[in-house]
């Protein structure tokens, strides 16, 4: 069984919370059997000029120190508009296996045409998958990000968080578009990865604590509590992530 | 004494398959708990069913399950005779009110005469309290306010809500009390309102429940130990509380 965190961040010392060198968040994962973890920069990491450079120089930096065991999402923060769409392309080309959006965080419309659309259409070019926050009533509510699913068939797109308590409408658009998955940080409870499971199908659900800002003992807990086959478990804790990395990079 | 101060026992369209008493006791002794709190599942609007089953429970093991009982006030005088026989003659503890489920504004005339009927027979109800416009936290408030003799368990996501837009009111309003279900482990784990409820507003009002098998015991206690509650604010939490108020 393959055990990968699809959610988690990892910022420098002083610009994000501990574990901050590859070493101790290895030692961390094989003390728990993890595999790997999808991560990015957290939002402690953003420089006063509002942009995550030197945060995604740093995680980029890990991911080619192990390789197998970090993917790193670049964060972007859209309102740079132009200059956001080059540092996507550009991260994209490096190495990134996607981008992180925080539209709560940076204030910006999930779907927005203006700011978000250009820089998957980048992700579209490359390869990769989108990791959108979500769980507010405005900015990133899971219909905003089905928007985006649907203008864009060929980009795997997460929806963070389960969307917390709009988990139902997450469940949903991850139901109605073959290429939305949700990942289960932070989710409201065990109750909302069963009916994921119940809705979507299993393979649309994916594992996540949001370490080290959440418990990867809680989370991982919520899918072993889950009403689920032990087969079902195995996808959701990594089976699940695992494909579709391995499938971005065949496509690469 | 850890006391779980809301679970279920039944049949119910939200599960796979029925919930017995021996699955309860089952849960129970897995995670340490040594009693409950027990009242029957949703959808209604009949619960002659499912309190009597809840009341079978609480006959065959005394000591460890303690029955609420779950009214339609709908039912009007009718509803409002069974409750007091439930109360008087057949052991249950507390009244247990579902505005969002069975379809009415906590601030009804139908809810009036339960308030009066706990208020007669010194009992606690327990409110479904929810974002829906049939039982905002501002309703539970509002019932809190307007009726000091009676002592209300506000339920369900009301104690994050509570402490974000009525700290004064969560602290002063000394017969208004809050279950934990369902804590939300935040950062590293931790239930901030958890902790900001125990340390600033009152710990003798604060209700351990795990809505099993709605919810899991296993991950609201593992939340609680994430947490690092003090022993003295979990010796009441856990159970001291919900045993001085429903007089067990």
């Amino acid at each position: 069984m393959v055990y990968i965190d699809a959610h988690t961040h990892f910022g420098m010392k002083g610009r994000g919370m501990p574990p901050n060198t590859p070493e101790e968040r290895i030692a961390y994962m094989d003390r728990i059997g993890m595999d790997a973890m999808v991560t990015s920069p957290p939002y402690a990491s953003i420089s006063p000029d509002r942009t995550y450079d030197e945060a995604n120089a740093f995680i980029l930096n890990v991911q080619r120190k192990y390789p197998g065991r970090f993917y790193a999402l670049a964060r972007i923060n859209p309102h740079f508009r132009r200059r956001a769409v080059e540092k996507a392309e550009k991260a994209l080309r490096n190495g990134f296996w996607g981008i992180k959006f925080h539209p709560r965080n940076e204030a910006f419309p999930a779907n927005s045409r203006e700011l978000v659309f250009p820089i998957v259409e980048k992700v579209k070019e490359y390869g990769g998958l989108i990791l959108f926050h979500s769980g507010e009533a405005d900015f990133s509510h899971p219909t905003l990000i089905g928007d985006v699913a649907e203008n864009f068939p060929e980009v795997p797109i997460i929806i963070g968080h389960l969307g917390k308590i709009y988990y139902m409408d997450a469940i949903l658009i991850a139901k109605w578009f073959d290429n939305v998955y949700v990942d289960t940080s932070f989710c409201v409870g065990v109750h909302a990865i069963e009916k994921a499971v119940e809705y979507a199908g299993v393979e649309k659900v994916l594992y996540a604590s949001d370490y080290p800002q959440g418990s990867v003992e809680l989370d991982t807990m919520k899918v072993k509590l889950a009403d689920l086959s032990r087969r079902d478990k195995a996808l959701i804790l990594g089976g699940n992530v695992k494909r579709i990395l391995d499938e971005i990079e065949k496509e690469r | 004494m850890i006391i779980d101060a809301h679970t279920y026992i039944g049949e119910s369209i939200y599960w796979r398959r029925k919930f017995t008493v021996e699955d309860l006791i089952e849960r129970m002794d897995k995670n340490g708990i040594d009693a409950a709190m027990v009242v029957a599942p949703p959808p209604g609007p009949y619960y002659d069913d499912g309190n009597k089953m809840v009341f079978e429970a609480a006959e065959k093991y005394p000591d460890r399950i303690y029955g609420i009982y779950r009214l339609n006030p709908w039912f009007r005088e009718e509803e409002l005779e069974k409750a007091e026989k439930a109360v008087l003659n057949w052991g249950f503890k507390a009244f247990h009110l579902d505005p969002q489920n069975e379809s009415y504004s906590i601030s009804s005339s139908i809810v009036k005469p339960v308030i009066d009927l706990a208020e007669k027979l010194d009992v606690p109800i327990y409110i479904r309290s929810s974002q829906s416009q049939f039982c905002p936290p501002e309703g539970i408030v509002f019932l809190a306010y307007s009726n000091p003799n009676v002592k209300i368990i506000t339920g369900r996501s009301t104690l994050a809500t509570m402490l974000s837009a009525f700290p004064p009111i969560s602290k002063h309003l000394r017969n208004l009390y809050f279950e934990t279900y369902p804590l939300r482990g935040g950062h590293n784990g931790v239930d901030r309102s958890l902790k900001l409820f125990l340390e600033t507003i009152d710990p003798s009002r604060l209700l351990f429940s795990s809505h099993t098998p709605f919810g899991h015991l296993e991950l609201e206690l593992k939340i609680i130990e994430l947490t690092g509650v003090t022993e003295d604010y979990r010796r009441l939490m856990m159970g001291e509380n919900v045993r001085r108020l429903l007089k067990l």
